[in-house]
């Protein structure tokens, strides 16, 4: 059979996928399984090396070993993670699993003793098999337990480009469903019911945009996934595809399907090769399985898919700016309305979602609105992406049911000690802000912005934890540098004032070049500055970037303003990050010319001659801090 | 370089620009001068249009680039630790500053956003390869080890 025939068999004629159903095959294998947790972050930590010393193994001892190539887990800190399934045991977990440690690992293993402690994440309990001594089961791990994994599975065991795979995960089951039984017009009303919002960053109603494009009828249509992801901090659309390719494919036909779109487009940042190269093999697969092309399984639906890579910059994940970029121009925003809905891509009617909102399409076509309203709150159903990252014990990529709030995310991300250090979270990426400690108590739910009480706007889900080694005002001045950088120009108020701002926020991080009284009250009156420059942008934007720019200061401001009075009148960063606004020196009292700084100094700052004292000239200092710590005598001072 | 304009369409149309450019540099590593003129007969868009919508995007490049191509993680998660350090630390060692080439045309300097390795950050890349929870010693090793 080809696999045209065993999809129509599997989706119409509901045929039992004995052949497919791979899990449990792998698994019941009289030989030694390995899962390979491979995505882009394991990739990074050294997965590749530890695959191949694994087969090293396998060949060196003759003992075959079969390897399963699928996806991380999510938890980037136990990266590389590996399972091992060997006959009558569960699948345990092995993490930090580097090359060098293979063979150790797997002589203890195969022979039924567990590998250093270290090493051991869980195990998977299966009443079916005996269970390994004192690990502890995978959905026991606090990092799991702080998840509801609806959209991600917690420990993929299936290959993610595997289409048969994806069909033993009951794939393309919604897709046939709507194919069969529903209008688009049906389609929308369930989309519409389920009050999905766009996980991008917008937080707009899916079905609403949907049921728009679909009652105009000015074709072709399109439906375009904007897997741009270009927020610094959040890698979760790369995730979902690496892990789930086909997912994305079956939630974009929906779409595509519920507008009468004839044509699907994925935008995805060309720097994502992995994700990309998964998701050519996908589209390849379910085109040869005939789920898109012409006609459909006879239904008379004409749909195809194209992947298009983006060469990257920041403003095109900006839906208009998006489709700017596909049409082969700048990506440059354009005022809205029109809206894509109306007037999108070639002028045409168009649906730009994101990918993590199609990752929750087929659940609610298969399982109804009211399921997927189980989860979450009230207006925030369902779940959410956080890529959690900073100074964290355990970060990575986590989904979190709505309305969790922030404190029992950083019980599960956080050991004790990292715990107690944390100074503040700073959620949202460039558009969003700082949460201090006081408001850990408050539930990650969308926010219209007009809802003053609760600042706090996950955007695209970026989650970065700060101690107190972390300053305010550097990570202010961070993300300013970056929307300097990615402001597309085309606005007065963005471009200009990303740069005042940024420069009012350079200015108090570093020392004043006098010390006139003069010099502190324009320092001061830079601040007063900043809040007017930013209600100015917010409310004369062309889009998100200039509106959202100045979030950060004014969140900093709100929560952290003794930090920023710090750096402006007693020119201090207790983090020590804004090192420029130290000044080193040499008491000449103390000093007694052994010279070591001398040698000591990267910047030849420090000049005199042996036994007399030394003298640091300030304009070649770069403030490396080496003398202070080199000194024997207590003589360099930094004031 | 006659090839690859042989081998495009006879008539291209403006959305398929980047891809162009995109399957160009891959090809050549950068987009040159020639090359944008050649193309501008092609498809009808002025060379100063061709390079100013280029030039929007970081991916195109404009200029040979090293046989070793540094990245260093300017993402958030390496910002908090610490990659400033190591990017003024890599201008001190190398004298190169982002996007610059040096001289014997060895290495490119090029700051990326988030490589995608924050849980073991800070993270370098050289061409293919990874580096992870870099700090200044290494380096200094890995900038030696760029023969
Ligand atoms: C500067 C800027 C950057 C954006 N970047 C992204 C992005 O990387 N990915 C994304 O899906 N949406 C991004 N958006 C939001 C999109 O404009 C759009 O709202 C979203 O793709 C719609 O999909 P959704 O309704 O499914 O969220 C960005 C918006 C702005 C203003
Ligand atoms: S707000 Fe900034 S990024 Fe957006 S259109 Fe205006 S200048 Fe461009
Ligand atoms: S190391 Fe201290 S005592 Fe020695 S020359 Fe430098 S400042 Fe003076
Ligand atoms: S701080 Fe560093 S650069 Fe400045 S004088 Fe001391 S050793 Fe030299
Ligand atoms: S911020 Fe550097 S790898 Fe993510």
């Amino acid at each position: 059979m080809n696999l045209k025939d065993i999809t129509y068999n599997y989706l119409f004629k509901a045929t039992e996928l004995s052949e497919i159903n791979k899990f449990n095959r792998d698994i019941n294998l009289d030989i030694p399984v390995v899962f390979a947790f491979r995505s882009t972050c394991s990739v990074i930590a050294g997965i590749d090396d530890t695959i191949s010393y694994i087969e090293k193994y396998s060949n060196e001892n003759s003992i075959k070993i079969k390897i399963v190539e699928t996806s991380c887990p999510g938890l980037c800190s136990f990266d590389p993670v590996i399972g091992v399934k060997i006959p009558g045991r569960t699948l345990i977990l092995l993490k930090n699993l580097y090359y060098y440690e293979v063979f150790s690992v797997f002589d203890s293993i195969l022979n039924h003793f567990l590998p250093d402690t270290k090493l051991i994440l869980a195990q998977i309990y299966d009443e079916k098999y005996n269970s390994w001594p004192e690990v502890p089961d995978f959905f026991s791990l606090k990092q799991l337990k702080i998840q509801k994994r609806n959209i991600l599975k917690p420990i993929n065991t299936y290959s993610p480009i595997s289409i048969t795979d994806y069909f033993a995960k009951n794939g393309f089951k919604a897709f046939a469903k709507v194919l069969t039984k529903l209008t688009p017009n049906e389609v929308c009303s369930i989309i519409e019911n389920s009050e999905l919002k766009g996980r991008g960053g917008g937080g707009f109603f899916t079905g609403k945009k949907w049921r728009k494009a679909l009652e105009n009828n000015n074709n072709p249509k399109y439906f375009i996934c904007n897997a741009d992801e270009s927020d610094p901090g959040s890698v979760a659309g790369r995730m979902l595809i690496e892990t789930d390719p086909f997912r994305l494919i079956e939630g974009m036909l929906i779409g595509a399907y519920a507008i009468n779109a004839s044509k699907a487009i994925i935008y995805v940042r060309n720097t994502y090769t992995l994700a990309i190269d998964r998701l050519k093999k996908a589209i390849e697969q379910t085109k040869s399985a005939g789920l898109f092309g012409d006609d459909i399984f006879g239904s008379g639906i004409n749909l195809n898919i194209e992947i298009v890579t983006g060469p990257v910059a920041y403003v095109c994940g900006e839906e208009t700016a998006l489709i700017s970029s596909l049409e082969g121009s700048r990506g440059m925003p354009k005022p809205k309305p029109p809206y894509p809905s109306d007037k999108g891509f070639l002028e045409k009617p168009t649906v730009v979602n994101n990918v993590e909102t199609i990752f929750n399409i087929p659940f609610i076509i298969l399982n109804g609105a009211e399921s997927f309203k189980q989860t979450g709150v009230k207006s925030s159903y369902g779940t959410k992406l956080f890529t959690i990252s900073g100074k964290v014990d355990y970060p990575g990529v986590y989904e979190i049911e709505l309305g969790t709030n922030i404190a029992d995310v950083l019980t599960a991300v956080c050991d004790d000690e990292s715990l107690n250090s944390i100074k503040a979270v700073h959620i949202g990426g460039p558009s969003g802000g700082f949460v201090h400690p006081d408001k850990f108590y408050e539930k990650l739910v969308f926010n219209d912005s007009k809802n003053k009480s609760n600042d706090i706007w996950f955007g695209a889900g970026s989650f970065v934890v700060l101690n107190k080694s972390n300053c305010i005002v550097d990570v202010c001045k961070y993300f300013l540098d970056f929307d300097v950088n990615e402001s597309c120009g085309k606005c007065i108020p963005c471009r200009e004032g990303t740069r005042v701002l940024y420069d009012i926020l350079k200015r108090i991080s570093e020392r004043p070049v006098t010390t006139s009284k003069h010099e502190t009250l324009q320092r001061f009156k830079g601040v007063t500055q900043l809040e007017e420059i930013a209600v100015v942008m917010q409310e004369t934007s062309l889009c998100g970037l200039g509106q959202n720019a100045p979030n950060s200061i004014l969140t900093g401001l709100k929560y952290f303003r003794n930090e920023f009075e710090e750096h402006i009148y007693e020119k201090k960063c207790d983090a020590g990050v804004c090192r420029d606004l130290k000044l080193y020196s040499i008491n000449i009292e103390n000093c007694v010319g052994c010279g070591l700084c001398v040698k000591r100094c990267p910047a030849d700052a420090i000049i005199g001659s042996l036994h007399s004292a030394h003298f640091i000239v300030q304009e070649r200092c770069i403030k490396c801090g080496n003398c202070f710590k080199i000194c024997k005598f207590n003589a360099v001072n930094i004031i | 370089m006659e090839e690859f304009l042989k081998n495009l369409p006879a008539s291209v149309s403006k959305t398929e620009l980047l891809k162009i450019l995109q399957e160009f540099q891959d090809k050549y590593g950068y987009l040159d001068n020639d090359f944008i003129h050649e193309l501008s007969k092609k498809i009808g868009i002025q060379p100063g249009k061709i390079y100013g919508i280029a030039s929007f995007y970081s991916q195109f490049r404009f200029k040979p680039r090293g046989k070793y191509i540094v990245n260093l993680c300017s993402g958030v998660a390496c910002h908090i630790n610490s990659s400033e350090n190591l990017i003024n630390e890599f201008t001190k060692l190398t004298s190169l500053k982002d996007g610059e080439t040096s001289a014997d045309g060895k290495i490119t300097l090029e700051l990326v956003p988030c490589l995608g390795g924050c849980a073991n950050s800070p993270v370098v890349k050289v061409n293919d390869k990874y580096y992870t929870k870099v700090t200044k010693t290494d380096l200094l090793k890995i900038i030696q080890g760029l023969k």
